[in-house]
């Protein structure tokens, strides 16, 4: 196994040098299952997603498949999705409604509560001593909302989830609990595996607003209205001191213009303004409802960002996506839209347009983020000598403690700045050398 | 072997798939002319071949249990994987004819394959409702291989002398999660 002194010269957050191999690593992703994904929150559902008791929808914690389901009483409960028999999917759709689920293996089949309830010719079988309630699926042992959304631990000892958010929380508020009525997903989850280590994407949401300048000039480009172009495409009289990142302890991370500029929007192009009048409405609702500080790093100014490990969000357009890991070099991503559930029905529907033009697969912008994590694993995945001995440059902004940004503790920074991405690891490695969550500071 | 006794015969063919051999032949040239275009990079002269009033339309799939099959595909409210009208597709031509856009910079080698063409009349004299199968395969850099199967159900509009443009184009992709970094080729 790999030992507690490698990690951390792989890691060395404090001086922004990382090492390609937690990215490449058999070693390092193995153990990333139990340390990280095994006991941090992980994004599961939205409510709006399971509304009607027996509504269930699949996803998995790590790599580990699980499905999320709401039960008679509305609560909703949370299992592994594999048969206590030999080990397969008990529930083999993407999502729906059932009363149970049955194994199409042997026909064990359990309830929406994760129960054993029936087992062809059991008591031929297994005798009339068989105790079924040691035999139900195993539960996802932790399992909180926040806003709506669903997010549960195997850790049952993880502190709770709002204590977990830290600093963070004004930002989840801000953007999901904008208007009175909240979020609510649209339908449909958009999956797509592509090469590429997870963090490379969780890390990008947290504090990457610089590669949007290289890696996405072609949407700016094609899709901005040349009136538009320069106050809309971060090319503004701010430049890029019109930036600000947020970095916590706790590894989350977000980058967001300054609320006072016009630079807000990063949604672009034709039935835009639909949504910038919404956003607007939105803003004074914020300020109203949650105050100043609130409002100045509303949904509308968010870029992008991440809550560690691996659920990443853009404020505008209004989209979230989880980077399951599927080996080193390999990652999925389920990707959805989020409107205001207030909003009128024009103003939902370009939301949904708005987001799909530039994120998800075929997206103006996102198209290219594909690309480059590809990129990276390809060069990764040949496992050369000398690419391995590179310490990555995650030194952007080091030393710098412009506004509130502490170097060990995070806040806010103006202007660019790998902070972030800093903390991320800091937070990664804690978890993967420590016992425990790693959520002290 | 077990003598099979037929019961019901052969199913007989819809009546609607025999429209003029000649118009069959004219739209099934249209169509390797424009998959022509796209493997040729020639994208602006395809997107003159969509209607002003196109949509563009890529559903997602899904893996349904048996009770609620019909929603395997997405629906109109729901997510897709594209939905896209004559603008946007100009603005997916022109990004990949910027040389900036990274996915397909170096460009790809795509080779589109249409085939089981089947052609409907419509209520609309000129319209005609044109169903074929794709097969595309996209090669990149070194190593990088991606290929997509599906099936295309188009509105075709015949706007002139040996001219036709797409009005209507339903893309079904053959995959529940999509298996390459990104959907950078058009269907
Ligand atoms: S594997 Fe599920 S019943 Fe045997
Ligand atoms: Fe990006």
């Amino acid at each position: 196994m790999i030992s507690n002194e490698t990690l951390r010269s792989y890691v060395q957050w404090e001086d922004g040098l990382i090492s390609p191999h937690i990215f490449s690593s058999e070693d390092v992703w193995q153990l990333e299952q139990e340390r990280v994904f095994g006991r941090s929150w992980l994004f599961l559902a939205h409510d709006s997603q399971i509304p009607r008791p027996g509504d269930f929808f699949s996803t998995y914690m790590g790599a580990d498949p699980v499905m999320i389901v709401r039960q008679s009483d509305g609560s909703v409960a949370a299992f592994l999705n594999a048969c206590r028999h030999r080990g397969m999917k008990v529930c083999r759709g993407d999502e729906g409604n059932s009363k149970a689920f049955t194994c199409t293996y042997h026909g064990w089949s359990y309830d929406t509560a994760g129960r054993l309830i029936g087992m062809p010719a059991a008591d031929d079988t297994y005798g009339p001593d068989f105790d079924r309630s040691r035999w139900g699926l195993v539960p996802v042992n932790r399992l909180e909302h926040y806003q709506g959304f669903w997010f549960g631990s195997f850790d049952e000892s993880i502190v709770d989830l709002e204590t977990s958010l830290g600093p963070f929380k004004i930002h989840m508020d801000t953007f999901l609990d904008s208007m009175p009525g909240g979020v609510e997903f649209v339908g449909g989850t958009q999956r797509a595996k592509m090469s590429g280590n997870w963090k490379i994407a969780a890390e990008q949401f947290a504090g990457d607003s610089y590669h949007a300048f290289q890696s996405h000039v072609s949407d700016f480009t094609v899709s901005t209205p040349p009136e538009l172009l320069d106050t809309r495409s971060f090319q503004g009289e701010h430049g890029f001191n019109g930036f600000h990142h947020f970095g916590t302890v706790q590894g989350h991370g977000a980058g967001f213009n300054d609320a006072r500029s016009d630079q807000r929007y990063y949604a672009i192009g034709a039935g835009t303004d639909v949504v910038d009048r919404w956003q607007d409405r939105v803003e004074r609702e914020v300020r109203e409802r949650l105050g100043d500080e609130a409002a100045d790093t509303y949904r509308g100014t968010i870029l992008h960002g991440t809550l560690f490990p691996n659920l990443s969000f853009l404020g505008t357009p209004t989209a979230l996506r989880v980077w399951h890991p599927r080996g080193p070099n390999e990652m999925e991503m389920y990707s959805w839209v989020y409107v205001d559930k207030d909003a009128p029905p024009e103003v939902k529907e370009r939301m949904k347009w708005v987001a799909q033009q530039h994120f998800g697969p075929q997206g103006l912008a996102e198209q290219d983020d594909g690309e480059n994590f590809a990129a990276i694993a390809g060069n990764l995945k040949r496992r050369g000598a000398q690419t391995h001995k590179i310490m990555l440059n995650y030194r952007m902004g080091l030393g710098d403690t412009n506004d509130t940004h502490e170097p060990a503790t995070g806040g806010r920074h103006a202007g660019m700045n790998e902070m972030p991405q800093r903390l991320f690891y800091r937070r990664w490695l804690r978890m993967m050398t420590e016992d425990g969550t790693g959520e002290a500071a | 072997m077990t003598a099979m006794t037929p019961t019901t015969g052969p199913a007989a063919l819809p009546a609607s798939l025999f429209v003029d051999s000649a118009v069959r032949a004219e739209i099934e040239q249209f169509l390797y002319f424009e998959v022509e275009l796209l493997d040729d990079r020639r994208f602006s002269e395809w997107l003159s071949l969509c209607a002003d009033d196109i949509r563009y339309w890529m559903p997602m799939r899904r893996n349904r249990l048996t009770r609620d099959r019909d929603k395997e595909n997405s629906g109109p409210d729901e997510l897709s994987h594209l939905n896209e009208t004559r603008q946007s597709l100009g603005w997916r031509v022109a990004q990949l004819e910027s040389n900036m856009h990274w996915s397909e910079a170096p460009p790809s080698r795509t080779r589109h394959l249409v085939t089981n063409v089947r052609v409907a009349a419509t209520e609309t004299p000129d319209e005609y409702a044109v169903r074929s199968n794709f097969l595309c395969y996209r090669n990149r850099l070194e190593e990088d291989v991606d290929i997509w199967a599906g099936e295309r159900g188009d509105v075709l509009r015949r706007v002139g002398v040996r001219q036709w443009q797409v009005v209507r184009r339903t893309i079904l992709l053959d995959q529940s999660v999509v298996l390459s970094p990104n959907l950078s080729v058009l269907f």
